[in-house]
């Protein structure tokens, strides 16, 4: 007797667990696709059908979005092969305010992952400090580097040293001159 | 010129695996879904091998597409001999559970749209963005970019490799830069799109392994829904987009678990040697992908213990050989690691410590934040794994002992993985809420086709026994059971 209602309840609990099982399933497989109906119909046909045909240099361009001009000009003036130093120059209220300064650095660092992965293996080394060990650094580097000023209004410390390469809305691009 | 180079990319590879296949003993037949994912990680892991061989002697690197079409030559001939000898094709598999015509027709239906969905995501993600921030770019192409440019694993990889943040976590397993290096070998360049495609497609043979492996284990139907819910993870879908490793983690995980499985089930070697192969991938795929290899096979063993003390068969000598594929190709990461100096940052002391100091100093604050996380990702987002976790937890306190001999092999794998992740998080050096952040939900995607496979066993074991699953096929274990023989 009290087997037998141990197996009746095993059979209860059985059943039970199968129905749970099938109503989250029908859920869950539901909510799933209706997710993924929403975001393909988020791009038509047609738009599928042009992606097939995206040219490399759009992908690019979507890419780099406001720095492809300045990617475009280290493609066709840097060697991969160099140290680049992106310059920012650091305004009074970025060295007060610690919430400018570090959004700067973001911006900086930012940048630097992009060049780098876009230039590789040129080493991009972002600079954003005080002008005296900023010309200490530039000193200590190989000749062959080239300056990217990203707040081209401003001169950089020993610009005269350096031959303008490119220039664009946003930066300007210099080489070391060597000496002789 | 660039869709021919791309096929060859993809071709050459995929080629080459149903080569290596056939030489295992693997057919289309002994499983017609599963095998083109078998195929393409058993030829993108040959490749990279070959290419690692090659870069080690040194050799040309641009040579080296042409030298890999002269093997995958050799492995059309070799099918084709086969085909040509007209030796008997070997017996499918039976299902595991009987089905209609157009039940199976669902099945593959599902399939197909899966495989068209995963190549239309991969066609928008491409068109979308070059390889440019993020791990994809910062550890897995730069790495890749690393090795191409210096012309192999020379004095010149040293050197760059030793530039200030150039490649981030220099001391990952080298399978994914090798296939994307395979790539630029076609292009002849370094690219930025184009070497998605090799990775992308270790998500497509993902997504036909777990079909392969959900069909073993529950009848078609039941196997459709669950292979809609992987492909519909919210992880697999961003995977799909990046060049990143997770995709071949997974792979290697389910596909190492569902030979072994097979094997245990039918005995048949085939299944030993491939899943050695799979091992060897896994091993190879990532970091996490060594620390799950490790814990596949010390499961597998720990169950052979259990059935050798039973009075089952031993493993033989040959079969223990197979494992030197694995254990190679560990040791050969471990010695590139040694020869370039690359370390662990999880595992290396800093300034607080050795790991196990480090482990036991932060024990309490970071299983409290692991837990958080895991809550967070694994029940409270339910787009992110379908709840996969908690579901499965569910049904084994329900049904702890019918439930719990289904996939042994899966579930002491899983048991074991689970504790060794949190040991990592445990002893991290970072700061534990951006080491989790950036973390778990790669770990859960890694884990959730296995944990997929379990789920949808249990639900055939349990609509069977509830009397509303398909009829059982002979000899099944249970009355009404449609799952595979305990040990399987």
């Amino acid at each position: 007797m009290k087997e037998g209602s141990l197996a009746k309840a095993q059979r209860i609990k059985t059943a039970a667990a199968a129905a749970a099982l099938a109503v989250f399933l029908v859920w869950a497989v539901a909510t799933a696709l209706v997710r993924e109906a929403r975001l393909l119909s988020s791009v038509s046909l047609a738009e599928r059908r042009a992606l097939l045909h995206v040219g490399l240099e759009d992908v690019y361009r979507a890419s780099a979005r406001e720095h492809y001009e300045m990617f475009t000009a280290l493609r066709a003036h840097v060697p991969r092969d160099v140290r680049l130093v992106i310059y920012s120059h650091v305004s009074a209220e970025q060295r007060s305010d610690p919430l400018l300064g570090q959004d700067l650095k973001k911006r900086l660092t930012l940048l630097r992952g992009k060049l780098q992965a876009l230039h590789f293996p040129a080493q991009v080394t972002p600079l954003a400090g005080d002008i005296e060990n900023l010309e200490f650094f530039l000193d200590q580097l190989d000749p062959s580097y080239y300056v990217l000023n990203i707040t081209p209004e401003i001169d950089f410390p020993g610009q005269a040293r350096f031959d303008l390469v490119a220039r664009g809305a946003t930066f300007t691009l210099y080489r070391f001159r060597e000496a002789g | 010129m660039g869709a021919l180079t791309l096929f060859l990319v993809l071709a050459t590879p995929w080629v080459i695996g149903c080569g290596a296949l056939r030489l295992l003993g693997v057919r289309v037949l002994h499983d017609r879904v599963a095998y083109a994912g078998w195929a393409w990680l058993a030829g993108s892991l040959v490749t990279a091998l070959l290419l690692c061989g090659w870069l080690l002697l040194g050799l040309p690197i641009d040579s080296f597409p042409s030298a890999a079409r002269v093997v995958a030559a050799a492995a059309v001939l070799l099918l084709a001999w086969t085909w040509l000898r007209g030796r008997r094709t070997p017996p499918m598999a039976p299902p595991v559970a009987r089905s209609g015509r157009l039940e199976r027709l669902l099945f593959l239906a599902v399939v197909a749209a899966c495989l068209a969905l995963t190549v239309d995501r991969a066609v928008r993600a491409n068109a979308a963005e070059v390889v440019l921030l993020g791990d994809e770019a910062r550890i897995w192409a730069s790495k890749a970019k690393a090795i191409y440019v210096s012309g192999g694993l020379n004095e010149r990889f040293a050197a760059l490799m030793a530039q200030e943040e150039i490649v981030l976590h220099q001391d990952y397993p080298l399978l994914n830069p090798l296939l994307q290096v395979w790539t630029f070998a076609h292009y002849g360049r370094v690219t930025d799109v184009e070497n998605r495609w090799v990775i992308q497609a270790s998500i497509a043979a993902l997504l036909l392994v777990a079909a392969g492996a959900l069909r073993r284990v529950a009848r078609p139907l039941y196997a459709a829904l669950f292979l809609l819910l992987l492909v519909t993870s919210h992880q697999l879908r961003v995977s799909t987009g990046l060049v990143e490793a997770d995709g071949l983690v997974a792979l290697g995980f389910l596909a190492a678990l569902d030979l072994l499985a097979r094997f245990e089930a039918d005995g048949a070697r085939r299944w030993w040697r491939l899943a050695a192969l799979a091992l060897a991938y896994l091993a190879w795929s990532k970091n996490e992908g060594t620390a799950l290899a490790l814990a596949v096979a010390v499961a597998f063993f720990i169950l052979r213990l259990g059935r050798r003390l039973r009075g089952g068969q031993a493993l033989r000598g040959s079969e223990l050989l197979a494992l030197l594929l694995p254990a190679g190709v560990v040791a050969l990461h471990l010695l590139l690691n040694a020869r370039f100096g690359f370390v662990n940052d999880i595992t290396a002391s800093d300034a607080a410590g050795s790991f196990a100091a480090r482990a036991l100093a932060h024990a309490g604050v970071h299983l409290r934040a692991a837990g958080a996380y895991a809550w967070e990702y694994a029940v409270r987002r339910p787009g992110e794994t379908h709840l996969m976790f908690p579901l499965a937890l569910v049904l084994l306190l329900l049904f702890p002992r019918r439930i719990g001999r289904l996939l042994p092999l899966f579930t002491l794998a899983c048991g074991l993985a689970l504790p060794g992740f949190l040991l990592v998080y445990l002893g991290t050096p970072h700061d534990i809420e951006w080491h989790l952040s950036w973390s778990i939900q790669r770990i859960l995607f890694q884990l959730l086709p296995v944990v997929l496979v379990w789920v949808a066993a249990a639900t055939q074991e349990i609509a069977a026994a509830a009397g509303c699953g398909a009829t059982a096929r002979p000899g099944s274990r249970t009355s009404g059971s449609c799952c595979p023989r305990a040990g399987a």
